[in-house]
């Protein structure tokens, strides 16, 4: 989401982080800017989600239209990163080390048995679990034209 | 610089200027350290850990160095206990070279980690290896312009050929000390820490003191002991700038540092890397293939059924072992020693000490020259086969859902596969395992539910022509496998298993490099087992001197009759605990002597399956897991493996199957 107050992007998932420390933090429904700590109440998922479709249908297929989490993605696409859910910092550390950061393109060879991922000329195999911490948006003249 | 360099090198280590080889997995490290060493090398434990590092001597030029090949890594931030101990001989050991060695096709996601090595003020050298393959991939790198760009040699190398092996060597030869002064500025909180942290330190570390502050702020252990052997006083500061930290950040520092990585070595690798299409269809397709289980598993089984029991079953444990054990030890050996021993030691006890028929040398020696050093060596060419290929992550990929019901992640497959060799090698491949709870649960399995390469030979002979006997076995064997696994992962505590795990490009196996990798392992392997052979062969000999052997024998003998066995049978599940094989052995003598009907023969060989796992691996359980962990899991397989073969033999006989 976008902060209202300073305008810098950033994910109300990942977010959380800003509010260690604060004891409200656990129930709290606020969402906290990492960049200025404004304080802000993130849109509810139902109203997002019904936005979402609707541009599915209308837009041309840029790289940062759309968020999906990576295994909720289909196969043969590609997509670029977007985000990573850095809260497990175990799992954390495993998806820096295929280099699946923001920025990075890749592309979705296989779902099933287990995720596999084309990262520049190698490829990756990861589990459902750590498939579900990397956020994506698919790319124009991606492999479904 | 030269000078600066030369002394400061000694001041490290005495004798020689050591080179460390790093990069990621899989690059070709061990190729190019071998390339660079020849015959002087050894292979040892990292002080303080399970890890394996091979050392070895170089003379290049005329100067002699030390060259070290370190286990796989991808930056500083470590997660395993192999990248640790490769950080660590970097930051510990004060190398006089660092050879980065990357995947040149790979170079844009490689680069960020030898930016992190220029940070880290290293005297770096980078080798861009499998040029051939990245010629192929249609990827064009302009090596000067690189070298521009970071201000260190760069050299474009195919380590299997010998392509640019000479170049590099020059380029060792004469390196004349680090020019480089690489910063990566991250900003914002965590460089705010970072500049007070490096404040903070003094000058007494091997590496650049933003390297020492950044793990130190990630709050990386190993970096923090160091610290506190050398300022203690400075602890709870840095724990102040952790706290400062994450109070303003979002996500964890190496999270940010990988992030300000990732993008300047983007820009360079833009500036020197061209790309055109490429690629190698029929590899492509392959992989495809071994990773979709429905081409996958029969792929998989073609693979164990001519690998494994074809090679390593017929031949190896069939063919040769008859040659070497029949012929060379039995008719010569054997007599040999007796001869001079009983001529040599005076008392019969200790006579049998060495040559009767438990003895050190006619048993201990001979079974670990005689049986187990051919089939483990015809294992390990297979496997080494296997491994130089890329099967294996693929294998790994495929099985990863299966195992992770069990508690496993599909890493697991690795020591799994390695049981089918030898259980008491895999037991110690293990290490390699992530967290302690899937090393616990694949000890546990291993030792129950795998049967090692020598006691497969037997079984499988013993039920030579039994076609649904041996599915009974199978079918037995592999649910208890699945079912014991799933009880485990249910049952012990710890942090549930994460996979991923890169895949390498499928290969041609080179032959040299097969070779040298069998060599590698064979001779570690028999370092390691061959002890362990002798101490079983001693404790047997004072089993059967005490009357503790023929004790047991006898208590054995009812739990023998319970699963409906003649008690004969006893005497084989002890022998079965000394060597796993020798008990499947002596089974084979009781089939032969028309002892045992067909239901007896598949109840004996599910029970000798799961029974106790012989000595040497009851030996490495607890060297491994410790004393407690070690007897527990072998209490719980005596008894489930009897309750199994009681439960097994009970339906089989009601349900009136005739084998
Ligand atoms: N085509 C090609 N293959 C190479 C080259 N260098 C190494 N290989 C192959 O790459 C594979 C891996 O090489 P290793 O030397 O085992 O790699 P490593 O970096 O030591 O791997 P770990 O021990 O897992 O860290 C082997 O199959 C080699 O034959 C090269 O320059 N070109």
């Amino acid at each position: 989401m976008k902060c209202t107050l300073c305008g810098q992007e950033f994910n109300e998932t990942s977010a959380h982080t800003a509010c260690k420390g604060c004891g409200f933090a656990k129930d709290c429904s606020l969402v906290k800017c990492p960049n200025c700590g404004f304080e802000d109440v993130p849109v509810p998922n139902w109203i997002r989600n019904f936005f979402r479709k609707k541009q599915h249908h209308a837009a041309v297929q840029t790289c940062d239209s759309l968020n999906i989490r990576l295994d909720q993605l289909e196969v043969r696409r590609k997509v670029k990163v977007t985000d990573v859910e850095t809260q497990n910092r175990s799992a954390l550390q495993k998806i820096i080390a295929i280099g699946a950061l923001p920025g990075t393109e890749l592309f979705l060879i296989r779902r099933f048995p287990s995720y596999v991922l084309q990262i520049g000329r190698s490829q990756f195999s990861i589990d459902r679990e750590l498939a579900s911490l990397i956020y994506v948006a698919p790319c124009s003249g991606d492999g479904r034209s | 610089m030269m000078e600066c360099c030369e002394s400061k090198a000694h001041h490290h280590s005495p004798n020689l200027r050591t080179i460390a080889i790093v990069g990621n997995p899989n690059v070709g490290k061990s190729v190019l350290f071998n390339n660079l060493t020849g015959r002087y090398m050894t292979v040892a434990n990292y002080p303080g850990t399970t890890v394996q590092v091979a050392r070895g001597q170089a003379r290049i030029g005329t100067v002699d160095y030390e060259v070290v090949d370190t286990p796989g890594m991808y930056s500083f931030s470590s997660i395993t206990e192999e990248e640790k101990v490769a950080r660590n001989i970097l930051i510990r050991e004060n190398p006089y070279l660092v050879i980065h060695l990357v995947d040149a096709k790979n170079l844009e996601r490689m680069l960020a980690f030898t930016l992190q090595l220029l940070e880290a003020e290293l005297p770096t050298i980078l080798v861009l290896n499998m040029m051939d393959e990245t010629r192929r991939a249609g990827v064009q790198i302009d090596i000067p312009k690189l070298e521009q760009e970071l201000k260190i040699p760069v050299v474009g190398t195919v380590s299997t050929t010998g392509e640019g092996m000479k170049e590099l060597l020059h380029r060792i030869e004469t390196y004349g000390g680090k020019e480089h002064h690489y910063r990566i500025p991250i900003g914002g909180p965590i460089e705010a820490a970072l500049n007070k942290s490096e404040d903070l330190l003094n000058d007494s570390y091997l590496v650049a003191k933003r390297l020492i502050g950044l793990l130190a702020l990630e709050e990386d252990r190993d970096v923090l002991d160091l610290i506190k052997q050398k300022q203690p006083e400075i602890l709870f500061r840095l724990e102040e700038l952790r706290d400062e930290i994450a109070s303003h950040a979002v996500s964890p520092v190496e999270y940010e540092i990988a992030m300000q990585l990732k993008k300047e070595a983007d820009r360079v690798a833009g500036q020197v890397m061209k790309t055109s299409n490429g690629g190698d269809g029929f590899k492509e397709k392959l992989s495809g293939f071994m990773m979709n289980p429905l081409t996958g598993l029969p792929i998989l089984f073609v693979v164990l059924y001519f690998g494994l029991y074809k090679f390593v079953g017929e031949f190896g444990a069939g063919t040769v072992v008859d040659f070497i054990e029949g012929s060379v030890f039995e008719r010569y050996l054997n007599p040999w020693f007796t001869r001079v021993v009983t001529s040599v030691v005076p008392w019969a006890v200790l006579q049998s000490l060495f040559v009767g028929e438990y003895g050190l040398i006619t048993l201990g020696v001979r079974y670990a020259v005689a049986l187990i050093l051919p089939i483990v060596t015809f294992f390990f060419i297979v496997f080494s086969i296997i491994e130089d290929s890329g099967y294996l992550p693929r294998l790994a990929m495929l099985i990863d859902r299966v195992f992770k019901k069990i508690g496993l992640s599909g890493r697991a497959v690795i020591p799994m596969v390695l049981g089918f060799g030898c259980d008491t090698m895999a037991t110690m491949v293990t290490r390699t395992l992530p967290t302690t709870r899937e090393r616990l649960i694949s000890t546990l399995l291993l030792a129950l539910a795998i049967p090692c390469s020598a006691q497969l030979g037997v079984i499988l002979a013993l039920l030579h022509g039994r076609p649904l006997a041996t599915f009974i076995w199978a079918g037995v064997v592999s649910m208890v496998f699945l079912f014991v696994g799933y009880l485990a992962a249910q049952i012990i505590p710890g942090e549930k298993p994460s996979f991923y795990m890169e895949l390498p490009p499928l290969r041609w196996p080179k032959v040299s490099n097969v070779l040298i990798k069998t060599y590698v392992r064979v001779k570690w392997y028999f370092y390691e087992v061959l002890p362990l052979f002798l101490l079983a062969s001693v404790f047997i000999w004072l089993g059967q001197l005490s009357g503790v052997f023929d004790l047991t024998v006898n208590l054995l003998k009812r739990p023998v009759m319970l699963i409906g066995m003649p008690p004969e049978a006893a005497k084989v599940f002890l022998f079965g605990f000394f060597r796993r094989d020798y008990g499947a052995a002596g089974l084979y003598d009781l089939t032969k002597a028309g002892l045992l009907n067909g239901t007896q023969i598949v109840v004996a060989c599910v029970a000798l399956t799961l029974f106790l796992p012989c000595i040497a691996q009851f030996l490495m359980n607890v060297k491994e897991r410790g004393w407690k962990t070690g007897v527990w899991i072998s209490f719980f397989i005596l008894f489930f493996s009897f309750g199994v073969a009681f439960v097994l033999n009970f339906a089989l006989t009601h349900l009136g199957v005739v084998l």
